[in-house]
């Protein structure tokens, strides 16, 4: 098969410079290659998994760098095949020389997320962490990089293995009640299915809920600087990126397009974009912008409204306003610094909006205003430490929805008095639900549950 | 060796596979005969008396809706019959009856006796000529050759049988029958792998010495519910079990001589049932309970043998006689044979295809016992596969398969074929995935029409069956279309129950639709269709528009099972290349040859991880173009 035969290359470290880059090269012919550009300093017969140190030369035998090499033999190795980690000095041209002269060797160069692929497709991970392993890699903030390992450590089998096992010990119940309640064997009744199913139920919503500011933490926020013209988007723009990237300027309707950064608030990556001042424009370009800005609009989930605390509400300001009040929306009361011309008190108390005064241009509030950002999309305070699982994929997601999905069902036959193989049959299938995060529940289990559980026979 | 003539299936062993495995194939007009150590004892009852139950009634119903014999006989030797799971839901309802053992065996000799194109003959097969890996015929103990194109092996318990009573062991295939040990040398000598199991039956008593008057009492349903399609009326007078309980005298001696049961002292090694433990079994295994519950069952109408359910047990005779004088109503019991633990022989059944021709040589079917299962409706059910394969092998007709999405029939099949089996394999619901689609009522639509098509339901059924169903199609009609007037309420029976349902609506259909809703209470509307009705008719109309929604949830299921069948294994799959697997998966895989997904699934020790592994695999076979 093509995909075990080739043998894969990829510098393993960030791009760019560093005190040592990593070389990875992973598949069958992975020793032969390497030992063709690869001259050890110490002599004798190489053992896998101990460094080696020595030169590594180029196709035509120059010398590229001083290396430390390692060799895994198979299956003892990241990917499960034969491999050879490189280390060589933390240079971008040296290290792409070395993958150069691999591939020279006949090496390929990895596709993204191919090692994590192999690793998978050779029976070292299961599909959950295969996707933990790839939200690791590229997870952009520290919380999202805590998510995915909090993955790979298998906090989802800690969780969803117990709840399956609970549904495993209701469907024991039903199962014996319809094979051998004729044999006189009793069961604990419906109570304690009753019971039973809302205790899973329970505590799958509330993984559930968990999955949002999960999925918020893996897939980041967008989130919306609107305003009208020079009320100091831009201005607040980069003090929050603490960067020059937007162009500020006095004249209104500089920034003509939207601009992006991405953003770390609290460990959640948020997509802060600055929108074009919204006005009516005769200029081309600018209306081109303000059209992309509007639709920007629609997809954030949260609106930093600016205003411009030192100049007169306008009727513009009123208009947007009326036109956002379906979104979720935060004031931003900018330049504080300045001397205020609106009564933000009554101005509040009309509107009973949420808000924040700063003062961008001078570095003020922007905590208060990051703070304000965090509790508005998450909902909450933010605990990094908390011990809870993290539903990160949304196939993940949709298994546990699913299983909700079936409880229910199964809830409303116990409450509707249906017979037990009615029931039994939702909760088969929420069972298998679960089961598609990993693992299965057979009829065998069941058996040997019921077996192990009630004494049965004649 | 004398050439003592040909058949075209030859069936080794008279027991519920053989029986009916011999039917099929006769009744498919191949030339077929049935060959047993004693034709005195061709289906016998080796065990409890009865036939169905939970899931075996179902099965009993489909083995007749196809056309075998096992439904006709148990209706016409039934001494109780009941209905069991009252209360559940119509899908896990299921029949039983109380046998009569002797009328059973004597019946059953009569029909199979009156089919033209089948031999009965008594003897001992100790082989089976095999060349080039293909059956030749069959070698009796006295010299006797019998050529023949397929064999069916359905030889139960006799496989190297040993019977074990406490210290004492006796090589037997049922007490007092000598075992099948060359038969036995001979399947290991043609490259089998055999295994051992362990079962085991309580004592009969004499019934004169029992005091009823301590006992519980169970009495049979006042209207049978029969296992035939064609049966109309019940044949015996029915009568009483009883129940009696185990106590705490009776758990201290089985304790306190547990190292006397070969099943603890090691001497035992097959695996037993789980389902139905020995008593000694269940005293060790669950400490806290006080007692358990005996059934006391007659062993037919002219005899004194009653069989003790519940109670069997591999003790020394001295415990065995102890313990029974101990079960209230049973202080004066005279026991007229001990309860008995017996070893056999099986061959792993995952050596089998999906006809239950074996994989190792072509024209062999096993059935039954041999295959790893216990109880004679499993055993009809695959007995009557086996029979229908060889004869349509015989004629050159191709294929009988029964999948899992057909009926339980088809989950035997599967669930042998790909699972193997551990300990004595018995069918219960929850083995069967699409069980809501799987009732009794309906195990003809679902089996009958394939039966006419092989051939083995005859005109009688099948006109019966099609006008059975035009009849529920017309009902089907009525009942949509049906709107009970202010006049027709009289009609209806317990009344007050449907006072306010009809405030809501007044189609009949949904009124049947409701929960507390009883079809029968509309008996009489129903007679007001001109069509003719029956209660048992109007239960299954019943079934179908109450749990409609049901029915339709396991259509998809049953869909997606099929999708599953039809994601194909190409056969020249190296499991060696995928590096993944372990090498015990690769072997196993290697040996079963699952034919696709679905197969793979639901064999043993399957992961999903190696699933989706070998789905990843065959995808990027298939790209690669290799």
């Amino acid at each position: 098969m093509e995909k075990f035969k080739d043998t894969i290359v990829a510098i393993g470290t960030p791009f760019g410079r560093g005190a040592i880059s990593l070389i990875r090269v992973s598949g069958k012919d992975s020793f032969k290659i390497v030992k063709r550009f690869f001259k050890k300093w110490k002599r004798g017969k190489i053992s896998f998994e101990k460094i080696y140190f020595g030169y590594f030369y180029d196709g035509l035998g120059d010398e590229l760098d001083e290396v430390g090499v390692i060799f895994y033999k198979s299956p003892h190795s990241y990917t499960g095949e034969d491999m050879v980690e490189i280390m060589c000095h933390g240079s971008p041209v040296i290290a792409s020389e070395i993958v150069n002269t691999l591939i020279e060797g006949g090496a390929r160069l990895a596709h993204r997320g191919e090692f994590t692929e192999r690793r998978y497709l050779n029976g070292k991970i299961d599909l959950t962490q295969a996707e933990a392993i790839n939200d690791l890699i590229n997870s952009t903030t520290l919380l999202q990089a805590k998510v995915a390992e909090s993955m790979l450590k298998g906090k989802i089998a800690e969780e969803i293995v117990p709840l399956k096992d609970d549904i495993l010990s209701l469907l024991v119940e039903l199962e014996t009640e319809v094979e051998f309640s004729e044999d006189g064997i009793k069961t604990s009744g419906r109570d304690a299915i009753l019971n039973g199913i809302k205790r899973v139920l329970n505590r799958l919503r509330e993984i559930s809920r968990n999955f949002k500011r999960d999925s918020l933490i893996k897939e980041g926020m967008v989130v919306c600087i609107v305003g009208k013209p020079n009320a100091g988007k831009s201005s607040l723009f980069n003090a929050l990126i603490r960067d020059d990237r937007a162009i500020v300027s006095e004249h209104p309707g500089t920034t003509r397009d939207y601009i992006t950064e991405v953003l770390n608030i609290y460990g959640i990556p948020v997509n802060l974009i600055d929108t074009a001042g919204i006005r009516d424009s005769g200029d081309v370009v600018e209306s081109q912008g303000v059209k992309r800005s509007l639709k920007k609009i629609d997809e954030a989930d949260l609106i930093l409204l600016v205003m411009d605390v030192s100049q007169k509400l306008s009727q513009e300001d009123f208009d947007l306003l009326k036109g956002l009040r379906n979104k979720k929306l935060l004031l931003v009361l900018n330049k504080i610094d300045l001397p205020d011309r609106i009564d933000v008190i009554s101005f509040l108390d009309r509107f009973k909006f949420d808000f924040v005064g700063v003062s961008a241009k001078f570095n003020i509030g922007m905590e208060g205003l990051k703070n304000k950002i965090y509790e508005k999309i998450v909902g909450e305070e933010i605990d990094i430490h908390r011990e809870t699982i993290f539903v990160t994929s949304k196939r993940q997601q949709e298994c546990i929805l699913n299983a909700i999905n079936f409880l229910e069902d199964a809830l409303f036959d116990v409450m509707k008095e249906v017979p037990e193989e009615y029931i039994s049959y939702h909760l088969r299938k929420a069972t298998e639900s679960l089961s598609e995060i990993f693992g299965e529940i057979s009829t065998e289990d069941i058996l040997n549950t019921i077996f192990s559980s009630f004494c049965i026979g004649k | 060796m004398y050439n003592s003539g040909y058949f075209d299936v030859i069936v080794i062993g008279a027991g519920h596979a053989g029986c009916e495995a011999a039917h099929a194939s006769a009744k498919l007009g191949v030339k077929t005969a049935l060959i047993t150590l004693n034709l005195l004892t061709i289906a016998e009852m080796s065990c409890n008396p009865a036939i169905g139950g939970i899931a075996k009634g179902h099965l009993v119903r489909e083995v007749d809706a196809l056309g075998g014999i096992q439904g006709i006989v148990a209706d016409e030797t039934g001494i109780q019959f009941r209905l069991l799971n009252k209360r559940k839901g119509p899908a896990v309802r299921s029949p039983r009856t109380q046998s009569d053992k002797a009328l059973y065996r004597k019946i059953m000799r009569e029909k199979l006796e009156g089919i033209e194109n089948l031999d009965l003959i008594q003897g001992e097969i100790i082989e089976i000529i095999v060349e080039k890996s293909k059956v030749k015929g069959v070698l009796t103990e006295d010299g006797r050759f019998y050529e023949c194109k397929c064999v069916i092996l359905t030889t139960g318990t006799f496989l190297n049988g040993l019977i074990h009573i406490g210290e004492k062991k006796i090589p037997a295939g049922r007490a007092g029958e000598k075992p099948s040990i060359l038969l036995a040398e001979n399947l290991k000598a043609l490259g089998y792998e055999i295994k051992r199991l362990k079962t085991g039956t309580p004592a009969r008593v004499d019934k004169r010495s029992i005091n009823f008057n301590k006992l519980e009492r169970q009495s049979p349903d006042e209207i049978p519910t029969f296992f035939s399609f064609l049966t109309e009326k019940r044949k015996l007078p029915q009568i009483d079990c009883y129940i009696t309980y185990t106590n705490e005298k009776i758990h201290e001696i089985i304790r306190k001589n547990r190292t006397r049961s070969p099943l603890f002292s090691g001497e035992i090694k097959g695996i037993g049932p789980r389902y139905c433990p020995s008593i000694e079994d269940k005293i060790i295994k669950f400490p806290h309970h006080e007692r358990h519950q005996i059934f006391v069952e007659p062993e037919g109408l002219s005899t004194n043998e009653i069989y003790l359910n519940g109670f069997s047990s591999s003790m020394p005779l001295d415990v065995q006689y102890e313990i029974h004088k101990l079960l209230p109503g049973l202080e004066n019991v005279h026991i007229i044979r001990p309860a008995y633990a017996i070893e056999y022989d099986f061959l792993p059944p995952t050596q089998l295809k999906e006809t239950l021709e074996s994989k190792l040589i072509e024209g062999l079917f096993h059935a039954g016992q041999i295959n790893g299962t216990s109880g004679y409706e499993e055993a009809a059910a695959q007995g009557i596969i086996a029979g229908i394969n060889a004869a349509l092998k015989v004629k050159g007709e191709g294929e009988f398969l029964v999948g899992r999405e057909m009926g339980y029939m088809g989950v035997l099949v599967n669930d042998l074929i790909t699972m193997g089996v551990d300990e004595p394999y018995r069918m219960f619901t929850s083995r069967a995935e699409l069980r809501l689609l799987f009732r009794i009522d309906n195990a003809d639509e679902r089996f009958t029409p394939l039966g006419r098509k092989i051939g083995l339901v005859d005109n009688t059924r099948w006109e019966k069956f099609l006008k059975k169903y035009e009849t529920l199609r017309k009902l089907k009609r009525f009942v949509r279309e049906k709107k009970i007037d202010k006049e027709e309420e009289k009609l209806i029976e317990n009344f007050d129950k449907y006072e306010k349902l009809l405030k809501k609506g007044r189609n009949l259909s949904t009124l049947i639709k409701r929960p507390e809703a009883k079809i029968l209470d509309f008996k009489k509307i129903f007679e007001k269709s001109n069509l003719k009705i029956t209660e048992y008719l109007l239960e299954q109309l019943e079934s179908d528009i109450k749990y409609e929604g049901y029915i339709k949830l396991q259509m998809e299921d049953r869909e997606k099972l099929k999708k599953l069948k039809n994601e194909k294994i190409p056969e020249n799959i190296d499991y060696d290349k995928i590096e993944s697997l372990s090498n015990e998966m690769k072997e196993r895989l290697k040996k079963f040859k699952p034919k696709n997904f679905e197969e793979l699934k639901r064999m043993k020790g399957i992961t999903p991880a190696a699933i989706s592994i070998i789905y990843t695999y065959i995808k990027l076979f298939k790209k690669n173009g290799k």
